[in-house]
């Protein structure tokens, strides 16, 4: 039936011919013959009819905009309005052998929307008995408020996730969260710090991670899986650091002492291979690091040195040409300046040489030796070294070492023997490391690096036959002088005992004293500078109630370089160095090169 | 003619719109399939890093210290107890004295037992049938 697909109004009018077409079909062939029409004087009429149904949907869409932007969803912005984050995720922390230091696991924690529990008493009651230690007041108060979204308990294990899911009930839900964990506890913990619940790093490795542009990444909204961080390995040996930290331990307990450090620093590269400070914390409950007592010793800390800071004044007074390894420096009588007057401790009344002011740790000698540089020349010197400003490392806790104001030749003298001036005890490190490695001022670090990079942009601080002189003095010391206790045989150790006296009420305490110890391994090749701090140790009836350095922090550095020597990878030599200090012989101190022997205890 | 043409195009078209549903629901089996295992992998990928964790934490030294206090009869190492490759002695020719005697025993020759296969007598008397 083509016509019916066609049907103008003049045939329509024309179709009753049809033969056989029902009379009642007419009038629905004619209403959609008009319908179908394609007379032009209907088109004006259609087109408003078009413009009209469309005008009405368009205004039916603006109108649900503007519904729906009086009317915002609240689940939207549930997990933002809550001011809480999801914890992210943070790159993993590997000690110099790849041991993981601190990790990224998933756990999950549990969350609650307010708005959508209908019985709040209900909620808190079953979720307290399910998870005993959240604070049911505390919940039911955050519950009351108008929050999209509240943390109930982060990280919560899987057989509570399964109990508060068995509830069912509802608002409330779980997250996958990142939780940082630190499977050595306590070990290293000053030198990683920690990280809070939501992923921030607080202090430490991880505060400088964060600073690192983790924290710009986090914030622009970047979610970043922990696969997709690189790990960030530090320069801490886990087996080394815990060795040292046991040792500490076990010294810290003999001694019955307040707290200490140990630190073993790589003289040629600047990397801290092994750090403990105690009393410590375990960061996985970081809580316990705000105790003050807890502090990181080593760089946070500032203290009078001691006698080793002797090893500076000498190499001082070496460099400047003041003096020479044969020098004879006056230490007949006490030393006076105005109405103060320096003592020896191993008072020996006659003329010291250089090494001998060295070994017998002369107060008077080094004072003398800091003299003929003057006050200004040692101000420059010990800048130079570092010692006067603030030392920055990876390590966010430093602090500013104490200079005195007014500094004066009595400054001078006093600093020349390491009282009057309180640095970290890294500090003194770097200066030292300076002074053992060939005279480059390497700054530590506490993440891996090559001795190539390290010494690229170190200033050289004093000249390669200071180095060595330096070495040998210290080398001397541990064969003859004071630091006999950590002459390990097999490393070719050399070392200097520190001694202060503690300032209390303002008056240096004859009972309270702070030690300290520095050993080098091997002084012929330097490698590793070891750095053992005590803060009161006690006398024993074994060290015949002596508290001096040699007997604590020396014993304790001996059982370290013992102990951690071999896990460093440090091949124990018994043969003595047939030429150790080969600079020395040039100069024509053939003696450097031959051992020496004796019991002058010092 | 232009029917037959009709009915291809017809067929054509039917087929056409099979194949094509059919590679979308193939490609949304796939899709599917590209999150489950990507959500595999993560699930895997975690218990990775928690299996790293965990024994990370069993194996710290601390643990493994007091553990070896506990059940070995071990002491530390004494650094005399460290030597260097080089003073490792040579090896030598190969010297076993007992295994020369048992050797010269002559245990390994073959012995003159009657083999099993010359006699066919089996070692145990056979079950009476």
């Amino acid at each position: 039936m083509p016509e019916a697909f066609d049907s103008p109004p003049k045939d329509a009018s024309a179709a009753p011919a049809g033969p056989g077409a029902p009379g009642r079909r007419r009038p629905v062939r004619a209403f959609f013959g008009k319908l179908f029409s394609t007379d032009l004087a209907k088109t004006p009429g259609r087109i408003k009819l078009v413009a009209l149904v469309f005008l009405a949907l368009y205004a039916v869409i603006a109108g649900k905009l503007v519904w729906f932007g009086l009317h915002q969803e609240q689940a939207q912005e549930a997990k933002r309005g809550g001011g809480d984050v999801i914890a992210a995720a943070r790159p993993d922390i590997l000690d110099r052998n790849g041991e993981v230091l601190a990790t990224d696991i998933k756990v999950m924690s549990v969350f609650a929307e307010p708005r959508r529990i209908i019985d709040k008493d209900e909620a808190v009651e079953l979720l307290t008995a399910v998870l005993p230690d959240i604070d049911a007041n505390d919940l039911r108060k955050r519950l009351g408020t108008r929050k999209g979204f509240i943390w109930v308990k982060r990280a919560i294990t899987p057989k509570q996730q399964q109990e508060v899911y068995r509830l069912g009930l509802p608002g409330v839900g779980f997250l996958p969260e990142n939780k940082r964990v630190y499977p050595n506890g306590p070990v290293a913990a000053h030198v990683l710090g920690f990280a809070n619940l939501d992923g921030v790093g607080i202090s430490g490795l991880e505060k400088y991670i964060d600073g690192q542009g983790l924290a710009d990444l986090h914030g622009a909204g970047f979610s970043l899986a922990p696969e997709n961080l690189a790990p960030i390995t530090s320069s801490l040996d886990l087996k080394a650091t815990y060795a040292v930290r046991d040792e500490l331990a076990k010294g810290i307990a003999k001694f019955k002492a307040k707290s200490g450090g140990a630190v073993i620093l790589d003289v040629n590269t600047g990397e801290v291979v092994a750090m403990a400070s105690l009393p410590d914390y375990d960061p996985n409950t970081p809580a316990d690091a705000l105790d003050p007592n807890h502090i990181n010793r080593i760089s946070v800390g500032v203290y009078e040195m001691g006698s080793t800071f002797k090893a500076i004044s000498v190499a001082m007074a070496l460099d400047q040409g003041k003096v020479n390894l044969n020098s004879r420096v006056d230490a007949r009588d006490s030393l006076r300046y105005g109405r103060f007057t320096i003592h020896d401790f191993h008072a020996q009344h006659r003329m010291l040489t250089v090494p001998e002011v060295f070994t017998y740790s002369s107060n008077i000698g080094a004072a003398r030796l800091a003299l003929m540089v003057g006050v200004e020349g040692h101000k420059a010197f010990l800048r130079k070294m570092g010692q006067l400003t603030r030392l920055h490392t990876e390590l966010p806790e430093t602090a500013d070492p104490l200079v005195p104001k007014n500094w004066g030749e009595l400054n001078t003298m006093t600093i020349a023997f390491g009282q009057g001036l309180n640095v970290s005890p890294l500090q003194a490190m770097m200066a030292v490391g300076a002074l053992s490695n060939g005279g480059l001022l390497v700054n530590p670090t506490f993440l891996k690096r090559d001795a190539a990079a390290a010494q690229q942009g170190a200033p050289r601080v004093v000249k390669a036959e200071t180095s060595e002189s330096l070495r040998y003095l210290m080398r001397l010391n541990a064969e003859i002088g004071s630091a006999k206790k950590a002459n390990v045989e097999g490393y070719f150790v050399g070392g200097k005992t520190g001694t202060a006296d503690k300032i209390v009420h303002g008056h240096y305490s004859n009972d309270r004293v702070f030690t300290t110890f520095m050993a080098l391994m091997p002084a012929d090749k330097p490698k590793y500078l070891i750095l053992t701090l005590m803060d009161e140790p006690q006398g024993l009836p074994e060290t015949a109630g002596y508290r001096t350095a040699a007997w604590n922090s020396g014993s304790v550095t001996g059982k370290i370089i013992e102990r951690a020597g071999p896990l460093l990878g440090l091949p124990p030599r018994f043969e003595l160095p047939t030429q150790p200090f080969p600079l020395l012989a040039k100069l024509g101190y053939g003696m450097a090169n031959t051992p020496q022997t004796g019991g002058r205890e010092h | 003619m232009v029917r037959f043409l009709n009915i291809v195009a017809v067929l054509a078209l039917v087929g056409s719109a099979i194949y094509a549903y059919s590679i979308k629901y193939e490609t949304i089996f796939h899709a599917e399939r590209i999150v489950k295992l990507k959500h595999e992998i993560k699930a895997e990928q975690d218990e990775i890093a928690m299996l790293r964790a965990e024994w990370a934490h069993l194996s710290r030294p601390e643990r493994v210290q007091s553990l070896a206090d506990k059940f070995l009869d071990l002491q530390p190492v004494a650094l005399r107890q460290i030597v260097s490759a080089d003073s490792v002695p040579e090896k030598t020719t190969r010297a076993d004295q007992i295994g020369d005697k048992l050797g010269a025993l002559g245990l390994a020759d073959p012995t003159n037992t009657p083999s099993a296969i010359a006699t066919g007598a089996p070692a145990t008397p056979a079950a009476p049938r």
